[in-house]
């Protein structure tokens, strides 16, 4: 198994560390890391709380590699065999050749997407702006002479004549000319 | 404990006669469907068992190595010679599928339990039954459990299982660090005393 870059050459090893390296490798020395394995012999080797770890470590092993070795005989059957033939009979065809890329080739491909491939978006992208230029409603909902008279209405009348008494006519008048520009459109 | 790891064999492992695996996906890259056979049948056991554990049911199990290797045949073009190796990048796609496979089927599964079919259930040498072993394994946590799969069962340095997974080294092997002492501790191995 391989390791982090710990090194342990030049220190000993605590209790908790020797604990944490044995529930990571399990308890036979054969999978400890090479730069830790002698360090921690000796943790154990100083330890009757590690010693019992280490037991316990290899019971894991034990009972992990036991009912692996028995899941791995049963799955060994001939079915095996017949599914190897009909996933060889059930291939799809691969792409054409001349569109396959050698594999020696990846870093360039990665590093250098087919742009060709890319074509259709800007394409898209262009399309779709001049749809939208061309379709999109005006933001103008009301004629110039609309939103004038509406100011109009709205600030020359109104502000200047609220105050006064029997301003409503006129108001009245120029309510009558704002519905009829907005009536002719 | 990895001896009777059977079909799992590593590239490096391989006799002087049979192609390793870097040499295989490249054949198998450009349409060699001999080199093909030969790498299904180096890993297609160690598929079907690995998606088993994961699915709990070997007909689905099938389905996903199908699956995993049907891929490997027509994206085998995709591999990349700098990274990971083939056997990692197989176990790496059949991962992806049992967990497609497992969101497509949680709620099943939650409701039934993740039991291994038509396997009577024998006692293991520590007092434990299988299907308490099974059992405890599958209430770890999805990353925890497979870090043990992959370590334990299927014999995969950390390097390896940490390219399937997608993660470090380090992250690695601290999954299997919490899968061992929950194991342990679930087991009650602490309380069993001495071997």
């Amino acid at each position: 198994m391989n390791s982090s870059s710990k090194t342990y050459h030049d220190r000993s090893i605590g209790e908790n560390e020797a604990q944490q390296l044995l529930d990571t490798y399990g308890g036979d020395s054969a999978n400890w890391p090479p730069e830790c394995r002698e360090a921690l012999v000796q943790a154990i080797a100083g330890s009757s709380v590690l010693q019992k770890a280490q037991r316990t470590a290899s019971q894991l092993d034990a009972l992990l590699d036991e009912h692996r070795i028995r899941e791995t005989t049963r799955s060994q059957s001939e079915h095996i065999a017949q599914l190897a033939a009909k996933i060889m009979r059930e291939l799809p065809a691969q792409k054409p050749v001349g569109a396959k890329k050698d594999p020696a080739n990846q870093r360039v491909r990665f590093t250098l997407p087919d742009l060709r491939s890319w074509w259709p978006a800007p394409v898209m992208a262009a399309a779709l702006v001049a749809v939208v230029v061309t379709f999109l409603p005006s933001e103008q909902p009301m004629s110039n002479n609309i939103e004038l008279a509406f100011e109009k209405w709205a600030w020359e009348d109104v502000t200047a004549q609220s105050l006064a008494p029997d301003s409503g006519t006129e108001i009245d008048d120029d309510m009558d000319v704002l519905v009829g520009l907005w009536q002719d459109g | 404990m990895l001896d009777g790891a059977i079909a799992i064999t590593s590239s490096k492992e391989t006799t002087n006669s049979a192609p390793d695996d870097s040499a295989l996906i490249r054949r198998i890259a450009s349409g060699d469907k001999d080199a093909f056979s030969v790498f299904l049948n180096r890993y297609l056991s160690a598929m079907v068992a690995f998606a088993q554990r994961y699915i709990g049911n070997r007909s689905d199990a099938e389905d996903i190595a199908q699956e995993a290797f049907t891929r490997v045949w027509t994206h085998a073009d995709s591999w990349r010679e700098t990274g990971a190796s083939p056997r990692s990048w197989l176990y790496r796609i059949t991962h992806n599928l049992c967990i497609d496979e497992l969101r497509k089927k949680r709620p099943l599964l939650e409701e039934h339990d993740v039991v291994s079919d038509d396997t009577p259930e024998k006692q293991l040498t520590q007092g434990i039954d299988e299907q308490t072993l099974r059992k405890t394994i599958n209430e770890l946590p999805d990353r925890q459990r497979s870090a043990i799969w992959l370590s334990a069962y299927h014999g995969l340095s950390n390097k390896e299982s940490s390219e399937i997974l997608g993660t470090t080294i380090e992250a690695m092997e601290s999954l299997l660090t919490r899968a061992r002492r929950s194991l342990r501790e679930r087991l009650q191995l602490d309380q069993q005393g001495n071997l």
